[in-house]
């Protein structure tokens, strides 16, 4: 009915067949780990393509180079490389959707693999988006990180840093340097109607700078802000730890806050649709995913059935690898069709 | 029992008949049907060979038609029953009456209709009747007659359902005129009594709801809002007395034009007698809301196709999308819950949905956050020189440094109808004063942050530039958006109501035909529904003028997705607001101001910024273009290659320049202009004392700089005097108004907020009267500084770098400089100091391409104040000038004043902007040698103001 499945683990153990599978070199450990559990022995994939992104890299280059090495040994055809500019974020989109559409029309197979553990949210999106526009079956693949960061015995550290305004000690801790830019893809722009204010709803982590940016940039009449909670326990602090670093930022706008699930996308979208019932006929309606891929996917699905409403990403100065979650923990499949 | 739980049960009975049907027309059972027609009995064999199919299909074709009765087996092979012989034969016909009139004056017939029917024309044919077109004798007017094939109905049957469908109560159908028998002369010289039915017959110009949408290009909800209203009030009326419709196809709802093929007005279901078309093909399988959902699956896909990437949700609106969804998950079970659940009330967002933030005067720092037009009207204070030009009828250009206020002084030129919405004296004197007048300008705001133009990117396109066909669709979009935001603001001057004259704040016109028009003949036809209120007419326009935009906007960047049409130009638009002033007679003399607030590149990418600016270049009778933008983020370039001609085609106003020239004119007195700032924010959260009063007088420059000058470590070292009494220690606060508003350095935004610090640290209430100036002085120092912090978090880069940090060395370096020459520069006269916070250029080279990237971010962030050309402090003549922002004075405990100037050459220049502490180093062992040259002096200097030396 949804047009979806349910998450679940991905089964490394059963055959892999796909006409395409689409992987990103992103600096995480995670980025890689999909392609490398899969065996050449159990896989029918007739083409494979790579972004590569061309900021920072130092962090993003050695993963793309071991992607490709290993799609090649997986793929029948040779591995295709589209290049990935974030400051460029919608010519990359239009070159992943051409390169895409041309491999769509070799491939006999009509299932398409996109491990979107390595990319941005924005390629993750347009990527999947381009997928089914082609006409595929799209096999989500997100591979979750082993530890996140900041650890949790910094969290008293980075919030009083934050808070008290040291921000050479926050950045630390920080993900990225800032917001460079909000953007927005022409096939995600929305539809707004003449009159209405808009509501941004925001999916956020834990870069209160790049929020800072982004809501001072698109000035919203209101803001629905989802604090992540993770499917684990013991990340729970991290729940906290969000709020803490956004509550002064927010505490100056019209604001409802509440928190969602960072993992199981059908929560997710439930939550969505029951704020959006309440706020659909006086707002028009934005939405950022800020925070987990899993909130992207989802954030992307609820564009699917509400294509009036906004998909809104935004740009970092800079990443900063370091800050970022290491190791690689479990694999999920997500299938759309 | 529901229409829906009957229908069900009618589907179950007839749906071995639909079977049949279906078996009917399967392309290959008719070639079987006709073969055994001309050849009688067949076997299977030859069945199979003559008309050249595989035994298989043979198998599968007999199969079915045995199963429906449609043929039989014997012994010679298969035959014809009499039911398929009588389809096939055309035996079932009644369009042989067709030029014949039927009366039921016949004495053998009972219940014989009143009058006789001059059959003119078969408007439609169902498994159990015929419906045509008649003449009525005895009016001579057109009727709908519907003739049962004989032996479907009997009389009595139709005569019951006649009487229960006398109880329903709406005029979505056509009324039953007359009812009886009649004996009809069969071909083949048989006669037969059967029963018909006279309605109202609906004119030639009625349309199918499909074709009708088909026909239109422009759809707005209202039409679909009417469709339902109206289709489900009589479904559901038919189901309130126990009846279903039973043939809800396509054929059956009817829209009723006018003398314009493109007003609807009325919506009628027709063929409804109330005795059920069981044979009718079209119900074999759906239920009246089945086939209602279909209807409305059917026109969704028409108005799509017409309004390709435009939401179905916009486009059907939200109450006809909300039934659509529920009908599509089988969520009614009648249509009086249906009609319930679209006539259900709009629900507002609950108030405590969202946290309001508390009111707080200077926390309304942008005026996005200003909760009420009245509250930004009130809490504006212009400079009245610069309000004029930016208020009169030309397009200007509104550009300064971020939080100069540029976005306030634009947005009171929005028409604000709320405005008038509350008897408030304060606010109509203000009103007044600014000359606020909407039948004289009106202002149409757009504020580009939400980002409406940030899509429109030629990266979109996989390119650097638009070429002429998208700059020309762009700016078809950008007059569409102008129409559209110019409707709307009209129409909240339509539905507020005046509280001075109990009416609207605009006068609703009596008609919109010249607007009509208008529109029609720039996007062809429009959809309308009659009989609407003139406001209802005025909404369906600014409907499709949505629909149209946003379906524009769906498809600019894929060339072959655009629709093919007459694109909008600046004529357009200035004709459009030409239309408006005829159509509204407040708006008769009225001008039109576009008001776009925040142009700047981020939110409106310099190609789309050229479109934009040709739709600004001329002069136009009715409308002008105010637009905001930051410094260096805007192009004077057009999308045709020609540049604006600031001199001619725009003003150019920087409110940078304020506090410049506040230094030089005495025109403009900017302590008073900030003050007035203050206070009418004050005054909004009742404060009882001005901000003169409570921030008090600062100290004496001359006590300022001599305490500032005299680091603590060189001070005198009172123990170590011995006796005396003690002497008090020179202080140097950052307090007081004068220094207070000199460190916001022109920005109303800086102003408030350093107001707002030192306020909360001195935990003021309205009835404050004054704060200690070490108070305030503490305050001002710790905002300077986090404000310095907050620099490292910067969100500029260079080529995707982040330059936050080299910005803030930049900042330290010219801070530190300052600060040194402050403490250890004499200037060989008392009571003076080298005060030097500018920084003035020696030449006009150009800079490395970094630094000039740097320059200009520093510049963009408000850090150096780029003052422009001014005569140089050193007499060269005219030279550039650029000052740090005094904000940060503060936190390096230096002066706040504009006195003396540093002069840097291009390499010098260079080197401050690229390796900040190489320059400061430099200077610092300029400044050495210079201070040993005149130490004598300086020991003057320090007994002057040190103490007893």
């Amino acid at each position: 009915m949804n047009g979806w499945s349910t998450i679940r683990e991905f089964p490394f153990d059963a055959p892999t067949e796909a006409g395409l599978v689409i992987c990103a070199g992103g600096f995480e450990e995670r980025a890689v780990r999909f392609a490398l559990l899969l065996k050449k022995s159990r896989c029918q994939i007739e083409s494979s393509l790579l972004l590569r992104y061309e900021g920072q890299l130092s962090g993003n280059e050695p993963n793309y180079e071991i992607l490709k090495t290993q799609m090649q040994s997986l793929s029948e055809e040779a591995v295709e490389t589209v290049p990935a500019d974030p400051n460029r974020p919608i010519e990359s989109y239009n070159r992943i959707r051409a390169k895409i559409e041309k491999l769509s029309s070799q491939v006999k197979n009509r299932s398409a693999i996109v491990d979107i553990s390595g990319m941005t949210h924005l390629s993750a999106i347009g990527t999947i988006h381009a997928c089914i526009t082609n006409g595929f079956r799209v096999l989500v693949v997100y591979t979750e990180a082993k530890s996140y960061y900041p650890p949790k015995e910094k969290e008293i550290e980075v919030v009083r840093a934050w808070k008290d305004r040291k921000y050479q000690l926050a950045a630390r801790y920080l993900q990225s340097a800032g917001l460079k830019a909000v953007q927005i893809l022409p096939e995600f722009v929305g539809n707004f109607r003449p009159g209405r204010q808009t509501c941004l709803m925001i999916f956020v982590g834990y870069e209160p700078n790049r929020m800072e940016g982004l809501v001072d940039a698109y000035a919203p009449g209101a803001l629905i802000v989802f604090y992540g909670k993770s499917p684990h326990k013991k990340l729970w602090w991290r729940t906290r730890l969000s709020k803490c670093l956004h509550e002064d930022l927010f505490a100056r706008w019209h604001v409802r806050e509440a928190e969602i699930s960072t993992l199981d996308i059908e929560k997710i979208i439930v939550t969505l649709e029951q704020e959006c019932s309440v706020i659909q006929e006086q707002y028009d309606i934005a939405l950022a995913p800020q925070c987990s891929k899993m909130q992207g996917l989802a954030a992307y699905l609820f564009w699917r059935r509400h294509p009036e409403v906004q998909l809104i990403f935004t740009s970092p100065v800079s990443f900063n690898p370091k800050h970022y979650s290491h190791g690689a923990g479990r694999t999920f499949l997500f299938e759309i069709s | 029992m529901s229409s829906n739980t009957a229908l069900t049960n009618a589907n179950q009975l007839v749906a071995v008949r639909g079977n049949a049907l279906e078996a009917f027309i399967e392309p290959l059972s008719l070639m079987v049907m006709f073969l055994l027609r001309n050849r009688g009995a067949t076997p299977s064999q030859l069945v199979g060979r003559e008309l050249g199919l595989p035994h298989s299909d043979v198998e599968r074709i007999t199969t079915l038609l045995i199963a429906n009765d449609l043929i039989c087996r014997t012994d010679s092979g298969f035959v014809l029953t009499e039911e398929a012989r009588k389809r096939l034969t055309g035996s079932l016909s009644l369009d042989f009456l067709v030029g014949s009139s039927v009366s039921g004056t016949s004495p053998d017939v009972e219940h014989p209709l009143t009058t006789a029917y001059l059959i003119r024309e078969a408007i439609g044919r169902g498994a159990t009747s015929f419906t045509f077109r008649a003449t009525q004798a005895n009016t001579n007017l057109d009727r709908t007659l519907k003739v049962f094939l004989p032996g479907c109905v009997r009389f009595d049957q139709l005569a019951a359902a006649i009487e229960r469908r006398g109880h329903i109560k709406t005029t979505a159908l056509p009324g039953i005129i007359d009812a009886g028998q009649v004996r009809l002369a069969l071909p083949g010289g048989e006669s037969a009594v059967t029963p018909c039915v006279v309605l109202e017959y609906i004119n030639g110009q009625s349309k199918t709801f499909s074709a009708f949408l088909r026909d239109q290009a422009n759809l707005s909800p209202v039409v679909f809002e009417t469709f339902v209203e109206r289709v489900c009030e009589a479904l559901a009326a038919i189901e309130a007395v126990g009846l279903q419709h039973g043939d809800l196809h396509d054929g059956n709802i009817l829209v009723k034009t006018g003398d314009s093929p493109s007003i609807a007005e009325d919506f009628f279901v027709i063929d409804f007698i109330g005795v059920p078309s069981c044979y009718s093909p079209q119900l074999a399988l759906r239920s009246d809301i089945e086939n209602f959902r279909d209807h409305l699956l059917r026109a969704v896909l028409i108005a799509s196709k017409q309004h390709p990437g435009y939401s179905v949700r916009y486009l059907l609106g939200d109450r006809v999308y909300r039934v659509l969804q529920k009908l599509r998950l089988n969520g009614y079970a009648s249509f009086g819950q249906i009609l319930e659940d679209f006539r259900k009330p709009q629900v507002p967002v609950p108030k405590e949905h969202f946290n309001t933030p508390s009111p707080q005067p200077f926390e309304w720092l942008r005026v996005e956050w200003i909760p009420s037009p009245q509250l930004l009207i009130k809490l504006f204070e212009p400079v009245p020189s610069r309000f004029s030009t930016i208020a009169r009828f030309g397009n200007t250009w509104i550009s300064g440094p971020r939080g100069c206020g540029k976005s306030h002084y634009l947005r009171v030129l929005a028409f604000q109808p709320q405005l008038f919405s509350t008897v408030d004296q304060a606010l109509e004197q203000k009103l007044d004063q600014l000359g606020y007048d909407f039948r004289r300008a009106f202002g149409v705001l757009f504020a580009c942050r939400l980002g409406e133009f940030k899509a429109f990117t030629p990266e979109a396109m996989r390119e650097d530039y638009f070429d002429v066909a998208t700059q020309q669709f762009l700016k078809h979009i950008l007059v569409l958006k102008i129409w559209t935001k110019t409707l709307q603001t009209i129409r909240e001057g339509l539905e507020t109501t005046d509280c001075s004259t109990e009416c609207p704040v605009l006068e609703v016109p009596s008609g919109f035909g010249g607007l009509i028009d208008f529109l029609e003949r720039c996007l062809g036809k429009i959809a309308m529904v009659a009989d609407s209120s003139p406001i209802d007419t005025f909404l369906q326009c600014l409907a499709m003028c949505t629909a149209r935009e946003n379906s524009a906007i769906a498809v600019w960047n894929y060339p072959r997705r655009r629709p093919e049409l007459r694109l909008l130009d600046e004529r357009d638009l200035d004709g459009f607001f030409a239309v408006v002033k005829q159509t509204f007679p407040d708006l008769a003399d009225t001008r039109f101001y576009v008001l776009v607030d925040d142009a700047s590149y981020g939110q409106i990418h310099f190609e789309m910024q050229k479109v934009l600016n040709s739709l600004v270049r001329g002069a136009h009778a009715n409308h002008v273009f105010k637009i905001t933008c930051d410094k260096f983020m805007y192009t004077l370039d057009t999308s045709d290659g020609r540049a604006i001609d600031p001199s001619n085609e725009v003003t150019y106003v920087d409110l940078g320049e304020i506090s410049t020239k506040s230094q030089r004119e005495t025109a403009i007195d900017l302590s008073e202009y900030l003050a007035r700032v203050l206070d009418s924010r004050l005054k909004a959260a009742d404060f009882r004392h001005s901000i003169k009063e409570i921030l008090g007088t600062s100290q004496s420059v001359r006590e300022f700089l001599s305490a500032l000058s005299q680091p603590g470590a060189r001070r005198k070292n009172w123990q170590a005097r011995g006796s005396g009494p003690r002497p008090s220690r020179q202080q140097a606060y950052y307090a007081g108004w004068n220094i207070v508003w000199s460190l916001a350095h022109g920005s109303v935004r800086t102003l408030l907020e350093l107001v707002e610090h030192i306020f909360n640290s001195a935990s003021a209430t309205p009835e404050t009267k004054g704060i200690p100036l070490k108070v305030q002085d503490a305050a001002v120092r710790s905002y300077a500084k986090s404000k310095f912090k907050a620099l490292f978090m910067l969100p500029a880069d260079i080529k995707g770098k982040p330059v936050g940090q080299r910005l803030q060395k930049v900042i330290s370096a010219v801070g530190q400089m300052s600060k040194e020459y402050l403490r250890h520069y004499d200037t060989g006269a008392p009571n003076r100091w080298y005060e030097t916070i500018s920084i003035e250029r020696l030449d006009t080279s150009e800079l490395d391409a970094r630094a000039e990237l740097l320059l200009q971010d520093l510049i963009k962030y408000g850090l150096f104040l780029d003052e422009g050309v001014t005569f140089s402090r050193a007499q060269f003549g005219l030279s550039q000038r650029y000052d740090l922002n005094k904000i940060f004075a503060p936190a390096f405990q230096t002066t706040y004043r504009v006195r003396n100037h540093i002069y840097l050459g291009r390499d010098r220049f260079n080197e401050l902007l690229l390796t900040p502490h190489a320059f400061l180093a430099r200077h610092r062992t300029k400044l050495r040698e210079l201070a040993i040259k005149k130490k004598g002096k300086r020991l003057v200097q320090q007994v002057l103001f040190g103490g007893s030396e």
